[in-house]
């Protein structure tokens, strides 16, 4: 069989990270062609040897994990909250100055003396004391718990949501939630408020790769570099820099 | 590798952490289980089987902090969250609240089986499976009933085969009461005992770890901690409490007004700790001459001799007992004696085991109100591979 020499790049199809991608694509020079809307694979003309795959958000670490993609532009958040320890994964780009979120933590207006991060750490204890466990709503729970674990919060169990979080407090189903949020006004609108030391994580936009696939094929790597020299490249023209995590 | 020779590779290797046993270490754990399982029955312990999966909550109201984050939980097809047991304590309290409770009276408890704990490459921790062996004494409060889980925890070691042992012991009940004294909030008390560490480690451990709780809010609350003291109930939004009620959010707007931290308070409370803890720190015949005044010290002193003295020469392994208070397990659900047995080989500490009191967990669990509690449980895996490489070499 021959080698497979093409690097696979993969890009959000999905939420506000498809339109910002292809933004910040076209923004960088490497604007991509896809044949239509319903086609999942694109091609960029202004670089050659690079195939575009276009998957769920949710799908692009284990993609880039597996193999089946050699690098991957997504939200840093979801890259911390997916990746698997043990296989050979990097973020290669940090802070690509777009998709730009918190992963925030959410609490019911009611509860009015709860401000700080503080609160959130008695009012476990105090649910504790009831006999009951602090229900925490997300779809991130590993960042999740070990923030709330390294703020003190030892009682708490996490529930692990893939709609819409905001209601879940309202609903009894849970007592707070941990989302993502730009601009606050989705949980504001759904009687949650944010709390002093409540930011779990600020993510941007960042570019993973698969180091044993792309250090393992010299085509791929070259393809790579060059992909990652344009991108830094026009931050460098802009005089804003970035931040190179890994060399390849 | 492609994607199709990576599912092979999958699907052909063993899991991180998982060991498949040789025919000869199967043999080795059985009659180990089986010799220490009398031991326990000789005094009076009942063998107590249970399922390997339960609610993902009841290990969240037990232990909290960083077993739960260790636990490998999944939904069942049922939609519920649940979780391969990390160890055997929530089951045994849980099976005593609903069956057991209502008759008062003294309950002794054995069990061994695998046990399920993830942990990461940088958390230093080889095995996510292993086999736990162990017991509970629930409805004794009495530092006899500590004497008795010490004495069987060396006798279990003991029947490995280990020819010495190191137990680090330590008192949570002495540093809460210190905490308590500075009539310091659970949340407070629970983030400290989190990070013993932190005090005992260096000289500006009282400052570092104030400044931790500054950073996080626990103390010195600021401007915007205070206003929400004011607020009188009439003003709270009664829409969407959840599960708390208007009188908990009241109660806690008032108390946080009259029990502000302040830096300079908290680090008064950490001072004594610090002393506390540099005193137990370290072989007994240093603290038993330590002269003091301090009532705390004194009963602390006390305590710690009278549970090695009574328990050092049940086998005939050497036991070195270190006291150390603030090497404590990352469980604040302990009330009393805590303990961690190590062997120490090429000075490098190998866990075999641990144990403790923990008086207020049957009634966190559901029980009808405080009962005291203590057990222990060895790794039995670590005793064994432990016994091999002694053997070989």
């Amino acid at each position: 069989m021959s080698e497979i020499t093409e690097l696979k790049l993969v890009i959000p199809s999905d939420g506000a990270m498809y339109g910002s991608t292809l933004e910040f694509m076209e923004k960088v020079g490497l604007s991509v062609m896809r044949e239509s809307k319903r086609r999942y694979i694109a091609h960029i003309p202004n670089l050659s040897g690079v195939t575009v795959l276009l998957l769920r958000s949710a799908d692009i670490t284990a993609t880039v994990e597996a193999g089946s993609a050699d690098v991957g532009l997504l939200g840093e958040d979801r890259y911390l909250e997916l990746r698997q320890e043990n296989l050979p994964t990097a973020v290669i780009l940090g802070e690509l100055k777009y998709g730009k979120c918190s992963l925030t933590l959410g609490i019911p207006n009611s509860w009015s003396d709860v401000s700080s991060i503080a609160d959130v750490a008695e009012v476990a204890v105090e649910f504790r004391e009831r006999g009951l466990s602090m229900r925490v709503a997300t779809k991130s729970p590993r960042l999740t718990e070990k923030y709330l674990l390294s703020h003190g919060i030892n009682y708490f169990s996490l529930v692990r949501l893939s709609g819409t979080l905001e209601l879940a407090p309202e609903m009894g189903f849970t007592d707070i939630i941990a989302d993502i949020t730009s601009t606050g006004t989705t949980m504001k609108e759904n009687q949650l408020k944010t709390i002093q030391g409540g930011t779990i994580i600020d993510s941007e936009a960042c570019l993973i790769g698969n180091t044993n696939e792309l250090s393992s094929n010299i085509n791929k790597l070259n393809t790579a570099k060059q992909f990652i020299k344009t991108i830094t490249g026009y931050f460098e023209g802009r005089s804003t820099g970035i931040n190179v995590r890994h060399n390849l | 590798m492609d994607s199709a020779n990576q599912d092979l590779n999958l699907s052909s290797s063993i899991l991180p952490g998982m060991v498949d046993s040789s025919p000869e270490t199967h043999h080795a754990k059985l009659n180990l289980t089986a010799n220490i399982s009398s031991i326990l029955t000789k005094y009076g312990y009942d063998i107590f089987d249970c399922p390997i999966i339960e609610s993902t909550e009841l290990y969240a109201m037990k232990s909290g902090g960083e077993l739960t984050s260790r636990l490998y939980s999944f939904v069942e097809p049922g939609g519920m969250s649940v979780s391969l047991r990390p160890e055997f304590t929530s089951s045994v309290i849980r099976f005593y609240v609903s069956n057991e409770a209502i008759h008062k009276k003294t309950v002794k408890k054995q069990y061994v089986g695998p046990v399920f704990r993830y942990s990461d490459s940088n958390q230093g921790l080889n095995q996510r499976q292993f086999t736990q062996q162990g017991c509970e004494i629930i409805g004794d409060s009495s530092i006899d009933s500590d004497v008795e889980i010490l004495k069987l925890s060396l006798l279990a070691l003991a029947e490995s085969g280990l020819a010495k042992v190191t137990i680090k012991l330590g008192h949570m009940g002495y540093i809460r009461s210190i905490l308590e004294d500075f009539d310091l909030s659970e949340a407070l008390i629970g983030f400290t005992l989190s990070n013993l560490q932190v005090l005992s480690k260096n000289k500006s451990g009282i400052a570092d770890l104030a400044k931790m709780a500054s950073q996080i809010g626990l103390i010195n609350p600021g401007d915007n901690h205070q206003d929400t003291a004011n607020i009188k109930t009439e003003e709270i939004p009664t829409s969407s409490l959840g599960r708390r009620r208007l009188e908990q959010i009241t109660k806690r707007s008032h108390r946080k007004k009259s029990h502000s931290f302040s830096v300079e308070k908290y680090s008064e409370a950490l001072e004594k700790l610090s002393i506390f803890l540099s005193t137990f720190s370290g072989d007994l015949y240093n603290i038993s001459n330590n002269p003091t005044t301090d009532s705390i010290h004194k009963d602390a002193a006390e305590y710690f001799e009278i549970v090695i003295k009574e328990s050092g020469n049940v086998t005939d392994m050497e036991v070195d007992f270190i006291v150390d208070c603030a090497a404590q397990r990352g469980f604040t659900y302990y009330t009393g004696i805590i303990f961690d047995m190590e062997y120490v080989l090429d000075n490098k500490s190998i866990p075999l085991g641990g144990g403790g009191r923990y008086d207020g967990l049957v009634k966190l669990l559901g029980g009808p109100r405080e009962i005291p509690a203590t057990g222990f449980a060895v790794n039995v895996d670590s005793l064994l591979s432990i016994i091999t490489a002694d053997e070989q070499k």
